[in-house]
């Protein structure tokens, strides 16, 4: 471990002596860093505003370049309907690709429209994947109308652990 | 709540380029002493293959730090990343897989050095003082990784940068679902929706299970339009963390994408 750095305690607990749960801030560990850039926006607010069905299967629908040349670890949240981070309705989900305990009954794991993100060495991905549902009857997974709000972070941190 | 550094409050702030240290919201800060950060204690990566259902759940990751902590899990394909669309609990050693669907996954841990247990009110520090000083935009602190130069041009190479930005915690919600309501809440004191993870246990604290963002069964969590955030606890008697960070879910500057 460094023995240089900057820590700082919380109140009650020595710098020098105390453990790094006891920190606020503790240059000895690393951080979650999303970069300040002109290059890209490593953070930032997305509105997908849908105006129609999207067609079944998957469908990139937006691309953020990063160009770090590594695959950096991210983070993302959503906001549908009047709950932040919540889908407020079991027609949407995000990054959910198996089981559907997410979700509730009678909504199958198929019945939705999934969004999925990912990065690569180059870019942030957006995709929508449209499934219809298996019980049959109509598609409850018609979107047209809804806004659908993503806060997206990129992190300087490699998520190919060195 | 005053976002902004009345004359009267000293402590060690870095901003955002571009942002006056002495002004800025706090959601512009890179530091803050008022607000702690996740600190990154164990990171671990492991591939497995799953062949068949009713199989015993995958330690994907031994910490070892003693107490449940904050953490993240990162699917890693061979040409992309995406994140955590699995089950996963946190106990006081281990970050464990309830096992998924067949196939092959490598996951990529990260176990901060953040107990789950501990509840958070902030500001940590607000002592009296009568100086503030406008600073330079020229200026920065940067701490790099050992081994690794101070003078680097690849931010990977530093614990901290002020040249980035990092997640300040704004306040932990930890302890027992309030038996009347069956809910364990935070009640929104920043002037916007923050954003936030949620942590649930039903066995005493020994395991958390990070919650997905709209879980709809028990225990389950939502983000009411005031920017409240409930866990939703069941029959059992749930404990809980609920961590609210310095970040606006929506600051306002946005992009429209039409599909």
């Amino acid at each position: 471990m460094n023995d240089y750095g900057l820590i700082i305690s919380k109140p009650g607990f020595d710098a020098e002596k105390c453990a790094p749960e006891d920190t606020i801030f503790d240059t000895r560990f690393d951080t979650l860093k999303a970069p300040i850039s002109d290059d890209f926006d490593s953070v930032g607010v997305l509105n997908f505003i849908f105006s129609t069905v999207p067609p079944l299967g998957t469908t990139r629908i937006h691309t953020i370049k990063h160009g770090l040349g590594y695959k950096p670890l991210y983070l993302t949240y959503f906001d549908y309907g009047g709950s932040a981070g919540a889908p407020g309705s079991s027609l949407f989900a995000i990054n959910q690709v198996t089981g559907s305990y997410f979700l509730s009954f009678p909504f199958s794991d198929n019945d939705r429209i999934n969004l999925e993100i990912r990065v690569d060495e180059q870019n942030m991905y957006f995709d929508i994947i449209r499934k219809l549902p298996v019980f049959g009857g109509p598609s409850k997974t018609d979107l047209t109308g809804s806004v659908v709000v993503i806060k997206y972070y990129i992190f300087v941190n490699d998520s190919v652990i060195a | 709540m005053n976002e902004g550094r009345p004359e009267d409050i000293y402590g060690i702030f870095a901003s955002q380029l571009g942002q006056d240290a002495t002004t800025a919201a706090d959601q512009d800060l890179s530091l803050s002493s008022s607000f702690p950060m996740l600190k990154i204690g164990y990171e671990a990566t492991k591939t497995f293959t799953v062949t068949g259902s009713g199989g015993p759940d995958i330690v994907l990751a031994e910490h070892n730090l003693g107490y449940p902590c904050f953490y993240m899990v990162t699917i890693i394909e061979s040409n992309a990343v995406f994140n955590q669309p699995l089950e996963t609990i946190v106990s006081s050693t281990q970050i464990i897989l309830t096992l998924p669907a067949v196939g092959t996954y490598t996951t990529r841990v990260t176990a901060f050095r953040n107990r789950l247990s501990d509840a958070l009110v902030t500001p940590v520090f607000l002592t009296q003082s009568k100086t503030a000083a406008q600073r330079n935009r020229d200026y920065g602190l940067w701490v790099s990784k050992e081994g690794k130069s101070a003078e680097s041009t690849d931010l990977r190479d530093f614990t901290f940068h002020s040249g980035t930005r990092n997640l300040l915690i704004h306040q932990v919600v930890a302890g027992i679902v309030n038996p009347t309501n069956q809910r364990l809440s935070y009640i929104n004191n920043l002037p916007y929706r923050p954003i936030y993870y949620v942590f649930a246990s039903t066995d005493n604290g020994v395991t958390y299970r990070l919650l997905p963002g709209g879980n709809q069964s028990f225990p389950g969590m939502f983000q009411d339009v005031n920017g409240d955030v409930h866990l939703l606890g069941g029959v059992d008697s749930t404990m809980g963390s609920v961590w609210v960070f310095k970040d606006p879910m929506n600051p306002g500057a946005s992009k429209n994408v039409i599909i």
